[in-house]
Parts: C-alpha cells; sequence; structure tokens
C-alpha cells in the first residue's frame, strides 16, 4: 500500500477506524493490571458505569487507522499526539478518525499534518483530540 | 526550577528493560482492538511480518518508580505523544529507556510525564513516548508554584 501526496488535499478525511469495546478488549489490553482499567468492581467503586478503557488503547486506534491508510510510512516515521478529554467505558463504540489539515513540500517530498480525534457513536462525543504527521514521498 | 522532596523530577532514570518482542505479545495487541492485521503475522512491505508500530503502547504504565507514594485519588492519562521511526520484528530484542520528563502542577493537579524510547539492539532508536499522567494535588510543597 502506497499513498501519494497528491491525492490527499487539505480536508481530505482519512478511512476511519472504530470498534465496539467489550470488556474482554478492555482485560486484555491493560493486564496484567488490576485496576478500574480491568476490574468491574474497581471501577464501580470508583463511581464509574463500567471498565474504564485505559488512556493508551486509542494510540492502537489512531496507530492502526494510519498504518492502513499510510503503510509504510507511518512505520518510518508518523508523529501523534494527542489528549484523553473524556473517559470511555466498557460497552461503548469509538471511532478514530483524522482530516488534511496541512501539506508542507520539503526536500523528500510532502509532509501531511493532520487533526485526529475519537468519537463515541452513543453521543458524537470527541473523547481524545489531537494531530498527526507523516512524511510522504512526492 | 521546582523540586519535590521525593525525588521524583525531570531526568529520574526509570531504567532500561529488555524485552523480546514475542507472538503473545502481538497477539495481546490484536486482541486488545479486535483486529488481525496480516502485517503483523503474515507479510508486510518490509519483507516478512512486523510488529505494531504501537506495540508497547501500555509499556510506560510497567515501569516503576515515576508516581509518589500514598497518592489519594485514581491516576488518569491525560496526554500521549509518538515518534515511530523504525519498523520492530516479532521475535526482536527491544530495549526500551525509562526517565521522567517533566513534573507540573495546573488548576488543582499534579503531573507526570514520562518519557520512553525504544531502542534496537544495534542502537538504533525505534520509536519514542511521552505520556502523561495526573492525579489531586494533595500536598503543598514550597518548591512548587500552581500555575496562573
Amino acid at each position: 500500500m502506497s499513498v501519494r501526496s497528491d491525492e490527499l488535499p487539505v480536508g481530505f478525511e482519512v478511512p476511519a477506524f472504530g470498534r465496539s469495546l467489550t470488556r474482554a478488549m478492555a482485560i486484555t489490553h491493560a493486564s496484567p493490571m488490576k485496576n478500574f482499567h480491568t476490574v468491574l468492581e474497581d471501577a464501580r467503586a470508583l463511581g464509574y458505569p463500567d471498565i474504564v478503557i485505559a488512556g493508551p488503547m486509542f494510540t492502537c486506534f489512531f496507530s492502526e487507522m494510519f498504518t492502513r491508510f499510510f503503510g509504510a510510512a507511518w512505520i518510518t516515521g508518523g508523529t501523534l499526539q494527542f489528549k484523553l478529554v473524556k473517559p470511555v467505558f466498557a460497552g461503548q463504540t469509538i471511532t478514530a478518525r483524522a482530516v488534511v489539515t496541512g501539506r508542507e513540500p520539503n526536500a523528500d517530498g510532502v509532509r501531511v499534518e493532520l487533526e485526529a480525534w475519537c468519537e463515541r457513536e452513543e453521543d458524537g462525543a470527541r473523547t481524545c483530540v489531537g494531530t498527526a504527521a507523516v512524511q510522504l514521498s512526492a | 526550577m521546582a523540586s519535590w522532596s521525593d525525588g521524583i523530577e525531570p531526568g529520574l532514570d526509570l531504567g532500561t528493560r529488555e524485552l523480546v518482542i514475542t507472538p503473545d505479545w502481538i497477539e495481546k495487541y490484536a486482541g486488545s482492538i479486535d483486529d488481525r492485521n496480516p502485517w503483523y503475522s503474515v507479510d508486510s512491505p518490509f519483507g516478512g511480518p512486523i510488529a505494531p508500530a504501537a506495540v508497547f503502547n501500555y509499556e510506560m504504565e510497567l515501569f516503576g518508580g515515576w508516581h509518589p507514594p500514598n497518592i489519594k485519588g485514581h491516576i488518569l492519562n491525560t496526554d500521549q505523544t509518538w515518534e515511530f521511526h523504525r519498523p520492530m520484528r516479532p521475535g526482536q530484542t527491544i530495549l526500551l529507556k525509562g526517565r521522567v520528563h517533566a513534573r507540573y502542577e495546573n488548576r488543582g493537579r499534579e503531573y507526570i510525564s514520562m518519557e520512553a524510547t525504544a531502542w534496537d539492539e544495534d542502537g538504533q532508536l525505534l520509536c519514542r513516548t511521552v505520556t502523561t499522567h495526573a492525579w489531586p494535588v494533595q500536598h503543598a510543597d514550597p518548591g512548587v508554584e500552581p500555575a496562573p
């Protein structure tokens, strides 16, 4: 898979990556830790309705979205930064999305800049927000 | 510059962990997101399978020595930064180095950022991450001024 930079104008939407997050996925992700990310009773004791999905899960969502779309370019030069702004619980459906916000030509091709976020299907809220960038050949 | 009586300050070395990227580890990643990309088990543009770029996504949580004792209230992950430099392979031995990157207070919360860098056995940087955690402030350290 190889994406050409001239196929990515500002405003281009990267194909999304979404999943319904189950307790099993949360536990697999955060094991071997035993806390509110893996134990339902611990989460409820803190006042949460269900297991709280650990923040690094969304690194996986973003990285899978960008690996699928940008391919090797993501593996060898992708950058990502995001803030976790709302908690996500097991049972909710989250979709990672990104849109091209800038294109900066350079000696190696074009650096493509993106706004990236995760969106909760149940209410449309953005649960994490950030930016990413990847270097593509011309 | 602020200082903390517990010694957990920017630059504090959290140690180096030698890790082997096993098929079980990759399967754990795949199970976490309910997705099995054939790049991680069959073939990739790099020739043969690679590990997911973010295979280390949870490893910062497993470093010790970065949070003060007796924290009241739970710790929340607030920010993540990642740079991916080179592919990693199943079976590859990785050196993961951790250190405290920053520590500060803001609006009633205390924050600690940790940096991890992953290196191959030839000393090439594979990826870098900075992850930040926060919890309610619970002491009035004279060296710390809350941000406005």
